[in-house]
């Protein structure tokens, strides 16, 4: 076997990168077989051409790097960084190597080990340790932000020639920005009493996990969410205690507020002893059930009851869906509509959820749903990732919108696209604002509960 | 290693400098395909955009003498893509454009990246499909499938690659680009396609392949038979095929590789089986009826415990996705697994299968079967653990002996996936010098100066045994180690 010597090894904390990952329980990156099934589902590598950006390549490398056959640099730590994290190259693997938790892992260590850029190091000093852990930072650019919009100035720029005038993607940075509420929803719902609607039968109390950007925006979708679960019999309670998932911080590699966060939402749940957790995030969803992966043995976390929350985690759709009875007796509107569906990854990849929430929206009474035609494909929004690398996640996002014209072409009675993740909402809506195409983007929970009478 | 800043120059004026590598990472990733017992770092990696451009590549390296090879997908399992000391690597991942469809002469013309299924999946709304399915399907590309004349489960009946290729636009090593065959058969003349076609790389790079569609059938049944014993199983596939019915399919999984798949594809095999058969027939709704009872039947007297239909399109899926998938599933139960490709006679299969346990069991290791039985093309997966360097060495031999029990009843080293680099060294084992010699004057009618994929296929003359293994081996096994104790599974 050739060994490769590397130049310019990244920091030094003590531990060699083999150490570090072998502390991860890391032994499933032997699972790997090399088969290359993955290649053809991978986002990346359909825009890249190259292995060692697809699963398979960065799967070689990490193994390189856990032999010890390999010194990290900063091309490994580039291959790495570039993947988007969509996690379809699960969906496609027969091994079923847990490509997730082991990039999410090996950015761990990397994180520790390495310096980042300028850019990268303030847009993740500032959003991931400052903002997105703050109700009150989070709350106070909600309304900085719905100040904004009232100025008029983001429309102004996407839609007048004063946009030709500024970079490319800061005009995309207006379609993007999130439809702002300027306060906390869970702030605001923590002493509500938010019980079934007389005269169901009760089918148990949960908790409404609020999110981070999704507690000061897009009020809607928690308000749907709220509604639907008391309408088909749900007592609803919303734990102010809780806080952002961590997810952004572990797809980024911080750890160590990860685990944070992790506790923080644990107690906020456990002591309520609710029968379920329900979440309207798929990115959400997906981390809440993953918490243990942070934890290796030689962490004190280790022991804690994760089990405990990630078996009550549930999303919103998946949950009505358990319920066909109960949702098939409330009243729904009957007129016809063709609504437009486009898999969250972290639903479909992450959680393999994907035909029941399908299902569930295409049995409401004249409703039809049709998948895009790519719907299993990511929209290059991956957490943060369209903020730290705008040109590939651009790409992903042209072909989704070619996607999304397609389908639209095939449908053209549809006015309507659906998607259950908020970083997904965000992403395909400003790719269809800057394409002028004639839909709405919204949480598939605002869709029923508008179809939802009385 | 890297290219000289000349070439490097000269390679980035015709492709652009993003389409250009030879740093060290990239160069790692590029050092094996499907095929991980071999490992050689190449000299960089060109991605050209068209067949415009390859034909410049090709010319630049031709006249640097320096030695090139086509890369694909890199799903080869027999290291077609993997490179010599200082070969360039051609990505052909960019040239993925579909072109043509003609649904009147029943042609498609495809770039050699575009994937395999995607070919099926375009037309089967109009109610088409490519024939060639191999295994890797929803990977490997059309001009993998070409270079290594592609089987799959589905060619029992209807025949490989070269049987649904019309025609081909090829670049030769020098740059030429010539037109072989057309867009419909009987093209005049000696049988260029048929040569090229499984010419493993090594007679020109193909830039264009015009490939025939085939109606979709009326029909399709898909039987899993269930048996207690594998020799029971291989007879039930010879009473099948003597009773004059020609499946569609005809597949044998053992009971290890069903173990690896119910961990992850979940396809619903009995896992107290020893082997399962699956059986699909396809036909006019009127005719499968019959069909299909009859084989039930045939299976029912060689010795099957039951045998079960699929009842829909998603059972179908489900089993042919664990077929298709199982040499990765393997994952599951071992970091690392090598794949022969033996091809006996049929009526072979029972005794055959017999001594390919047997030399398993003499060399201490774990040998799953997963194969085509239809047409007698073996699978032996000999699972490994990459980090034992002992066990790497006794993973060589047993190969080596499997391929040769094939050969002495009368079989051949490959159905399939190639000769390539570890199987070179037994073609003196079926061919005589003569025949290499003759092999070899072919070639160099294409390939006069062996630049293109050099040391694959053919032993080069009077370095026949020739072969290079790895020889640094960690000794650190333990971690590998337990992937397998986890499955449960001795490997």
């Amino acid at each position: 076997m050739t060994t490769t010597t590397i130049q310019k090894p990244l920091g030094n904390s003590g531990q060699t990168i083999q150490q570090l990952l072998r502390g991860t329980d890391f032994d499933n990156i032997l699972t790997c077989v090399h088969c290359g099934l993955c290649l053809d589902n991978c986002p990346t590598y359909r825009e890249l051409h190259d292995e060692k950006e697809s699963p398979r390549g960065r799967l070689y490398l990490m193994r390189g790097l856990y032999d010890g056959e390999l010194d990290l640099t900063e091309e490994i730590k580039g291959s790495l960084d570039r993947c988007l994290g969509c996690r379809a190259c699960e969906t496609a693997c027969p091994s079923g190597v847990p490509y997730g938790e082991l990039l999410e892992k090996a950015r761990g260590v990397i994180h520790e080990t390495s310096s980042q850029g300028v850019i990268e190091q303030t847009l993740r000093t500032v959003l991931l340790k400052g903002l997105f852990r703050s109700t009150f930072l989070l709350s106070t650019a909600s309304k900085l932000l719905k100040l904004y919009a009232l100025t008029g100035l983001p429309k102004l720029i996407t839609n007048t020639a004063l946009g030709k005038f500024l970079p490319k993607s800061f005009v995309f940075q207006q379609h993007l920005l999130p439809d702002c509420s300027g306060r906390s929803f869970k702030q605001q719902h923590a002493h509500d009493d938010l019980q079934a609607v007389a005269g169901t039968k009760s089918l148990g109390r949960v908790g409404l996990f609020t999110g981070c950007v999704m507690d000061v925006s897009e009020a809607a979708v928690h308000e749907s969410t709220v509604r639907l679960l008391r309408a088909i019999g749900y007592d609803v309670v919303v734990p102010e205690e809780q806080g952002c998932c961590g997810a952004l911080h572990v797809h980024s590699g911080d750890r160590i507020t990860a685990r944070e966060l992790a506790e923080t939402n644990r107690q906020a749940f456990a002591e309520h002893n609710f029968d379920l957790v329900v979440t309207n995030a798929a990115g959400c969803s997906a981390q809440l059930k993953d918490y243990h992966h942070l934890f290796p043995k030689s962490d004190p976390g280790h022991n804690k009851d994760w089990k405990g929350l990630s078996s009550k985690i549930v999303d919103i759709l998946e949950l009505l869906s358990r319920h066909p009875e109960e949702v098939t007796q409330l009243s729904w509107r009957q007129d016809e509509d063709v609504v437009l569906y486009d898999a969250p990854c972290h639903l479909m990849h992450a959680q393999k959820i994907d035909a029941n929430p399908r299902q569930l929206v295409n049995s409401l009474p004249g409703v039809q749903l049709v998948p895009l035609t790519e719907s299993n494909w990511c929209c290059g929004s991956a957490g943060i990732y369209n903020l730290l690398q705008p040109e590939l996640a651009g790409d992903v996002l042209k072909r989704k919108i070619d996607s999304v014209r397609e389908t639209l072409e095939a449908n053209p009675k549809a006015t309507t696209l659906v998607t259950g993740n908020p970083g997904c909402l965000y992403q395909i809506r400003a790719g269809i604002r800057e394409a002028k195409l004639p839909l709405r983007v919204i949480h598939p929970a605002v869709y029923l509960a508008e179809r939802l009478q009385g | 290693m890297a290219f000289a800043p000349r070439i490097r120059e000269e390679l980035t004026q015709i492709c652009g400098s993003k389409w250009v590598k030879d740093d060290e990472v990239t160069l790692y990733t590029y050092r094996s395909d499907g095929l991980t017992l071999y490992t050689k770092l190449p000299m960089g990696i060109v991605y050209p955009a068209n067949s415009e451009e390859l034909v410049r590549v090709v010319k630049v390296l031709y006249r640097e003498k320096l030695t090139f090879l086509a890369r694909g997908a890199g799903t080869g399992l027999s290291g077609g893509a993997v490179p010599q000391e200082d070969t360039v690597i051609i990505e052909m991942d960019r040239l993925k454009e579909i072109h043509d469809i003609d649904y009147i002469n029943r042609t498609i013309t495809v770039g050699p990246g575009v994937v395999n299924l995607r070919i099926s999946e375009k037309v089967r709304p109009n109610g088409y499909h490519f024939v060639p399915d191999p295994s890797s399907q929803k990977a490997c590309t059309i001009g993998g499938n070409v270079a290594e004349n592609s089987g799959g489960p589905h060619t029992l009946k209807y025949g490989v690659t070269v049987n649904h290729v019309l025609g081909m636009e090829v670049v030769l090593p020098d740059g030429e680009l010539i037109q072989v065959g057309g867009d419909f058969h009987n093209q005049p003349g000696p049988d260029l396609l048929g040569l090229i076609n499984g010419s493993e790389g090594t007679f020109g790079i193909v830039t264009k392949v015009v490939c025939r569609l085939t109606p979709n059938p009326e029909k399709a049944v898909t039987l899993l038979g269930i048996f207690d014993s594998v020799r029971c199983a291989c007879d039930a596939v010879s009473a099948v095929i003597r009773s004059g019915t020609v499946p569609a399919a005809l597949e044998l999984i053992d009971k290890t590789v069903i173990y690896a798949v119910e961990q992850t594809l979940k396809p619903g095999f009995p896992q107290d089986a020893e082997a399962v058969l699956i059986v699909e027939l396809e036909d006019l709704i009127d005719g499968i009826g019959n069909d299909a009872a009859k084989v039930e039947e045939l299976l029912m007297q060689n010795g099957a415990q039951k045998v079960e239909r699929a009842k829909d399109d998603a059972e179908r899926a489900r089993i042919w996705r664990a077929r298709k998938e199982s040499f990765g599933a393997i994952g599951r139960i071992s970091p690392s697994y090598y794949v022969q490709d033996g091809v006996i006679p049929r009526s072979k299969l029972p005794e055959v299968i017999e001594q390919v346990e047997a030399i398993g069991k003499k060399y201490n290791l774990t040998v799953a079967n997963v194969f085509h039985a239809g047409d007698g093309n073996l699978h032996p997966l000999i699972l490994y653990n990459y980090k034992d360097a002992d066990e790497v060495e006794r993973t060589h031999h047993a190969g080596e002996e499997i391929l040769k029990v094939c050969l002495s009843c009368g079989g051949a080293l490959s159905g399939e996936h190639g000769i390539g680099l570890e199987k070179r060294k037994l073609m003196t084992d079926l061919y005589s010098e003569n025949d290499l010699e003759n092999m070899n004057w072919v070639r160099e009618c294409f390939n006069p100066e062996s630049l293109l994929n050099p040391s694959k296929a053919i032993p080069t003359p009077g370095r026949c045994g020739e072969s290079k293994r790895p020889v640094h081996i960690s000794d650190d096994i333990a971690a590998s180690k337990m992937v397998a104790r986890k499955s449960g599974v001795a490997v």
